[in-house]
């Protein structure tokens, strides 16, 4: 079972609420994907339209939500965002997106960061997007974070694990929950990254877009599982090759 | 939050029949992997690694040249007092012992340390007893400033201190801190310390801590082996570096691995670690933690040394002396009265780093600049 | 009196209270106010205190929802 801040998952995979083609492939994928936790955003009710209603199925299926604060540009519209989402939602979980470069929406570390302490404090479960910095994601647990969520590569770009690497660092090196977020673009990056270490993975994109995306889910659902499960099985790795010379150890025998 | 929390939540016993439990198997999984895991190195140091010892000293060596290359630190320590409240009954210091208690004063200092300038080092290890009415704060906090501008790093191993002390001692121009623990099992660390503020076991565990707060640049742990299992003390001794490392991030870790010897008050181990089981530990101790300093003394055999030094150490002392005042008084050297433990390897610091230099090492002597600090 | 709501001007009655003004805009029913957070001048309101907010003249209110997203 995997513990971020209070709440216990069954399920390693996250899964984001966006770019569905209707609410209800949206739902029937969420729910094929077994996953327990929902990102989603706010955005200004647009007093003219009819109200979309994405939240009631959620809900409806005991899904906890992962507000996010995507569209803050700074940390303080990210704190005001957050605390919007605590009042529309009741959850104190959020995720800090906070991505001022519109093209790739790489996150901002120096506002995240800001933000994240300030959360903290206020007492919300604070889980930040970011780049696959470790000495970032220290930082940020020094601040009091529920988990670290470095990116795999750009969100949308469905390039995979490219930060590869840096997230094995991160994982080594963290005392919170690790979820690779962004750029998971098929079931093998999900497996990747779960037998990497990874606590779990979150994948929206990869889903939403997928020509049928129930299937997707399924597939991601058991990619991530069996990721687990070599990990905890313990895979071996390349053995080094030890370097042809005499034996180091020969001087114990004398 | 300090290691003290994790530390009593490991039972002893179940650790040390962990480590016997560990097959061929786990070793060889553990040898095949990068970034190991506490349970791994647990498989390192077991009986069942032995058969596998040729294969962790390369990758040990190698690993170790990855990451540190192909130098080797030289460093001494110097003994300022060997006064002490303690009643340590393995320690030649300890209080009963009928030896003669010397601290050195100011104009001694210096000789010892126009002495040991005369030898090469830069790198110094400042070592006392416990006695906090003579040799307290404010004496190493003197000395620190007097002995400043001789040594481009200084460490110390004194008694166990306060967060505020050790910020106090650090702007003296204080670099690092060694604290070993001498057993983490509770219960012989009470049998072991009889009287004296070194019986708190929890306030020296936490020291560490406190050090790491205070953001000190590196820290040493260690266990004393030989005062109860090998084995199980290395395994709380690598725990409480995971720990550290996880924690205090921002600094550097040194582990030693002292072996009881001989000394003054006819102590002897409780658990005995043969060569070839040092080997393998100190092998274990780098494959664990790739980026560790390493250090060995003069309490080992000069053979020993120099065929263990290339397989993963990173710094040793050379022709350490355990009597105050023992470098610059001739008549001192060799009077047994006044040593914490018998030195095994006595050669001369350059006769060291020659034999360092046939290894295909590179002895250094000044590694570290204080220039953006002090 | 003139307010606005996600930077929309509009035009209400005086001594409107919040809880009116989401009355008039269908969005007290619970299923509308659903996942709805709103702030006066910045200036969060929860929904037990919507009943007490007495507006005034430009007032601005964000409303939000939470939607889709990733």
């Amino acid at each position: 079972m995997l513990k971020i801040a209070d709440k216990t998952f069954a399920s390693r995979l996250f899964t984001g609420t966006g770019k569905f083609s209707n609410s209800l492939v949206m739902t029937e994928a969420i729910l094929a994907s077994g996953s327990e936790l929902v990102t989603m955003a706010l955005k200004r009710v647009d007093l003219n339209e009819q109200q979309d209603n994405i939240l009631g199925p959620l809900i409806e299926n005991n899904l906890n939500l992962l507000p996010n604060t995507s569209g803050a540009r700074n940390a303080d519209e990210a704190i005001y965002a957050a605390q919007l989402a605590r009042e529309a939602l009741g959850t104190h979980f959020v995720k800090i997106e906070i991505h001022p470069d519109p093209k790739y929406l790489l996150p901002d570390p120096i506002e995240t960061l800001k933000a994240c302490e300030t959360l903290s404090k206020m007492g919300f479960a604070v889980l930040p997007y970011i780049h696959a910095d470790p000495v970032l994601c220290k930082r940020l647990e020094e601040v009091g974070v529920a988990a670290v969520m470095p990116l795999g590569s750009p969100i949308g770009s469905n390039l995979g694990l490219r930060t590869k690497e840096f997230i094995q660092i991160i994982i080594e090196q963290s005392s919170v929950p690790v979820v690779v977020d962004a750029g998971i673009g098929s079931p093998s990056d999900a497996a990747l990254a779960m037998e990497i270490g990874a606590d779990a993975v979150l994948v929206n994109s990869a889903i939403a877009v997928a020509r049928d995306p129930v299937e997707m889910a399924i597939a991601f659902k058991e990619a991530v599982i069996a990721g687990r499960r070599a990990y905890t099985a313990g895979l071996g790795a390349r053995s080094l090759q030890a370097k042809a010379s005499s034996p180091l150890t020969a001087f114990l025998d004398d | 939050m300090s290691f003290l929390e994790r530390f009593n939540q490991i039972n002893w016993d179940e650790l040390k029949m962990s480590i016997h439990s560990k097959t061929a198997a786990d070793v060889q999984h553990a040898l095949n992997s990068s970034r190991l895991t506490h349970d791994q190195f647990l498989a390192l140091i077991s009986p069942a690694a032995e058969p596998y010892l040729e294969a962790m000293a390369q990758k040990s060596m190698a690993l170790t040249r990855q990451r540190f290359g192909n130098t080797l630190q030289l460093f001494i320590p110097l003994y300022l007092s060997n006064k002490c409240t303690n009643i340590c009954t393995y320690c030649g210091f300890s209080l009963g012992n009928k030896i003669r208690r010397k601290t050195l004063k100011m104009e001694e200092l210096d000789q010892e340390v126009a002495a040991i300038k005369k030898m090469g080092f830069d790198h110094i290890l400042l070592v006392t007893g416990e006695a906090p009415g003579t040799v307290g704060v404010e004496y190493i906090k003197s000395v620190l400033e007097r002995i400043r501008p001789h040594f481009s790093h200084i460490s110390i191993e004194v008694q166990p201190l306060d967060q505020a002390d050790y910020e106090t001692l650090m702007t003296a121009g204080l670099d690092a801190v060694l604290v070993y623990q001498e057993t983490y099992n509770r219960s012989a660390y009470k049998e072991y310390h009889l009287r004296g503020s070194k019986m708190d076991f929890d306030y020296r565990l936490e020291t560490s801590d406190r050090l790491g707060k205070a953001g000190i640049d590196k820290i040493g742990v260690g266990a004393l082996i030989g005062l109860e299992d090998w084995r199980t003390d290395s395994a709380m001794a690598a725990a409480h570096l995971d720990y550290l490392e996880k924690t205090y991030w921002r600094t550097r870790y040194s582990i030693s691995f002292p072996r009881l010897r001989p000394c003054e008050g006819e102590f002897q181990p409780v658990s005995v670690i043969s060569d070839r089981q040092l080997v393998q530990l100190i092998c274990a101790y780098r494959l664990f933690k790739p980026e560790a300093e390493l250090s060995l003394s003069t309490r080992e055999s000069a053979k020993f040394r120099d065929n263990v030094l290339p397989l993963g150490i990173t710094t040793m002392s050379a022709y350490s002396s355990t009597h105050p005042g023992g470098y610059a008084d001739d008549n001192i050297l060799g009077n047994e009265d006044l040593e914490q433990f018998s030195i095994d390897d006595n050669r001369r610091p350059e006769v060291v780093a020659k034999a360092i230099q046939e290894r295909g090492l590179e002895p250094v002597w000044k590694d570290w600049s204080p220039c953006f600090n002090h | 009196m003139q307010i606005t709501i996600n930077n929309q001007l509009m035009e209400v009655e005086a001594d409107l209270s919040l809880e009116t003004l989401l009355g008039q805009l269908g969005l007290l029913a619970e299923e509308s106010s659903q996942g709805v957070a709103l702030a006066v001048n910045r200036k969060i309101i929860s929904r037990s205190q919507w009943v007490f907010c007495q507006l005034n003249h430009g007032d601005e209110i964000t409303l939000i929802k939470a939607t889709a997203g990733g």
